[in-house]
This record gives C-alpha cells, structure tokens and sequence, in this order.
C-alpha cells in the first residue's frame, strides 16, 4: 500500500528535471490541479524523521527544484493517503499557493545567526551586595532574580543587534523574521527572503556588519527554499 | 563512511542520488570526516573560526526551517505533528554540540517516542 509523500508546490508549466529522486530513491512525479503542481514520489511508511538522510534527501530534491522555478517547499513528513487527496489539496489552497509562487518567485531565504562570541555574553554589572545571611527561600528568589536580570541583559543587548541589522540589511531583503534570543549563545537568528541577484550585496553587507560586531559573530547560512516566507500553515491562514 | 551518494549536477547544486544510511547515521554525520552535512550544507562564514560551528548551525538551520516551516498542511492526512516536534527538540538537541552526539550516540533511547 503506497501512500504519497509531497515535497514542494510548484506550477505545472515548470515540469520536473529527468531522473530527479526524492527520499528512498522513489522517483519524483507531478500531481496537478489546473496550473498548479504537487511534487511528490510514492512512499511505503511516512518517513523516520529520526533518519537524517530522508531530511537530506527531502531538502536536496527541493534545492534542486528550486534552482530552475519557484517553490513553496512543503515541511518534512507530509504524507498524503492519494493522489486524489493531492489534488484536493491542491484546489483548496489554490489562490493562496498561486499568491506565494507569484510573491516569491526570484527570492531565496537566507539564514542568519548572530553569535555571542565568547566575552560578548558576559553578565549584566554586579549590583550591590544585598545584605547577608540570607534566609533559604530569600537566596532562591534572589538567584532567580539575577537569573531574570541576565536574560533582561542580554535581550537588550539583542536588540540593539537586530536593530542594527535592520539599518543595514533591510534595503536589501524582501521580508525578514527576526527573533531575538535571550540565551548565552545566540543574540539574534533571522531569515530574510532575498532576491537571488542581491544575494552577494547582502553577504557584502554582512561583511561589513562583521567588522563593527565585536561582541558577536554572524553565520549566514543558505540559500534556502523560501520555507520562512510561504503563508500556507496548518488551518489555512 | 557515507553510502549517500553525492554529485554535482550541471548546474554545479548537489543532487541527491537516492542512498540511504545505516542506523545511527546522524551522529556519524556529525563526526569528522567527510559527511553529509559538509557535502550538501552551506553556510557561509563571515568572520567564524571554527569549522565544526559552522556545521552544527548549517544543520540546526536545514532542521528549523524544514520541520517546523514550509507548507504545513494538516487534516485527513497520516502526519504525525507530535512525533516530529519530538524528534526536532531530540535533534536539535544532538546538534548542539558534536560532544553531545557522541553521549548520544551511545543511548540512543534518548530519540525514542517515550522520551519528552
């Protein structure tokens, strides 16, 4: 019993590359509904997530598609009982898919972390010595208290990172998502959806930032699939 | 060390040709050598030192993005949300540092379904 894995929404008119494969191996086909297309190949079981080349297989089908046509890259592990539940898919999301293939046609997203390099998360200045001893339950609130203060600390340091990679790299991108992070490690991740032909003025941009950062250092991963940028979720908002 | 085979296709992008890996595979992903993640993963270092943070942040950002992004359909379908946000904290988890892998490597139980 073959049930139908589904890897990315594409239109019709872009066809498939020859002897593209997908996870196991199985071939990739289409599925259509009028000018849209599923890409999806025949699956036994819904995949183990668990295995990271069915990740990678998933991703690398996508990335190859996506370097001829647009896609909207489906999330890892949908699994779909028919091709007539495809194609029902299909139609009932069809101006919100054709929206996104045409709002996202030419872009790539790119990936971005923002590192606090190793003195850069260091702890918010000491406050005065509370007066001691403590009693137990006054020490426990007190460390949460400095707990609290830390992350306070770091997430305006945050901020003031996002903001300034905002100043520079907003120009240059369509859309971004921004989160700021309250940890030791990360200041900032973001994904910002980008033009292919700006994406070497954006990693120039970057460059540029690098050498003002000293407290973080920034990774740039991708190009990726637009994955941060489709509208389509689970209940169809 | 990796039976999933990789090669450039024209265009100079890396194509999948459909290998598939033993058991454990992730954890050997991570580990030194040539691996997966070095073959299909990009990222691009603007002023990082260290290789195996590159990696590691590569594939925390594939991870990200496809279990948790992307088209999310739900509804008469035999998806299992819950198992694979499961699996993504457990992988994010491994990921995070290669030291890590190797504690987890060697209970793999730490993946199985039971674990939250």
């Amino acid at each position: 019993m073959y049930a139908v894995y589904l890897y990315a929404i594409q239109l019709v008119k872009h066809g498939l590359p020859a002897d593209l494969a997908g996870i196991d191996g199985a071939a990739l086909r289409l599925v259509q509904c009028d000018e849209l297309a599923a890409v999806v190949s025949e699956i036994q079981q819904a995949p183990d997530v668990r295995e990271l080349p069915a990740i990678l297989a998933h991703e690398l089908a996508v990335e190859t598609l996506m370097a001829s046509r647009c896609v909207l890259p489906v999330r890892f592990g949908t699994v779909l009982s028919d091709e007539r539940a495809v194609r029902s898919l299909l139609a009932h999301h069809e101006l919100a898919f054709r929206t996104d293939l045409t709002r996202l046609d030419g872009c790539v997203e790119l990936g971005l972390r923002a590192l606090w390099r190793s003195d850069g998360a260091a702890p918010a200045p000491a406050e005065p010595d509370v007066p001691s001893p403590l009693s137990a339950g006054r020490r426990y609130l007190e460390g949460r208290r400095q707990v609290l203060r830390q992350e306070q600390h770091l997430l305006a340091r945050a901020t003031a990172i996002s903001e300034q990679l905002h100043a520079a790299l907003d120009p240059l991108v369509r859309a971004a998502v921004v989160r700021r992070c309250r940890d030791a490690q990360t200041a900032v991740t973001a994904s910002y959806l980008v033009e292919r032909g700006d994406i070497g003025s954006f990693r120039s941009a970057l460059g540029d930032l690098s050498a003002v950062f000293s407290e973080v250092q920034l990774l740039c991963t991708g190009p990726w699939p637009p994955y941060s940028f489709v509208s389509t979720r689970s209940d169809g908002q | 060390m990796t039976e999933f085979k990789s090669q450039d296709s024209g265009d100079g992008r890396r194509a999948a040709s459909g290998g598939t890996m033993p058991p454990g595979s992730l954890a050997s992903a991570l580990g030194s050598g040539e691996s997966i993640a070095q073959k299909t993963l990009r990222t691009s270092a603007l002023n990082a030192d260290d290789p195996a943070l590159e990696k590691r942040v590569s594939l925390l950002d594939l991870l990200d993005r496809i279990l948790q992004k992307g088209v999310v359909i739900q509804g008469d379908l035999t998806l299992s949300v819950a198992d694979i946000d499961l699996v993504y904290v457990g992988l994010r988890v491994l990921l995070t540092s290669v030291e890590q892998a190797e504690k987890m490597r060697a209970s793999p139980v730490l993946f199985g379904a039971s674990e939250k």
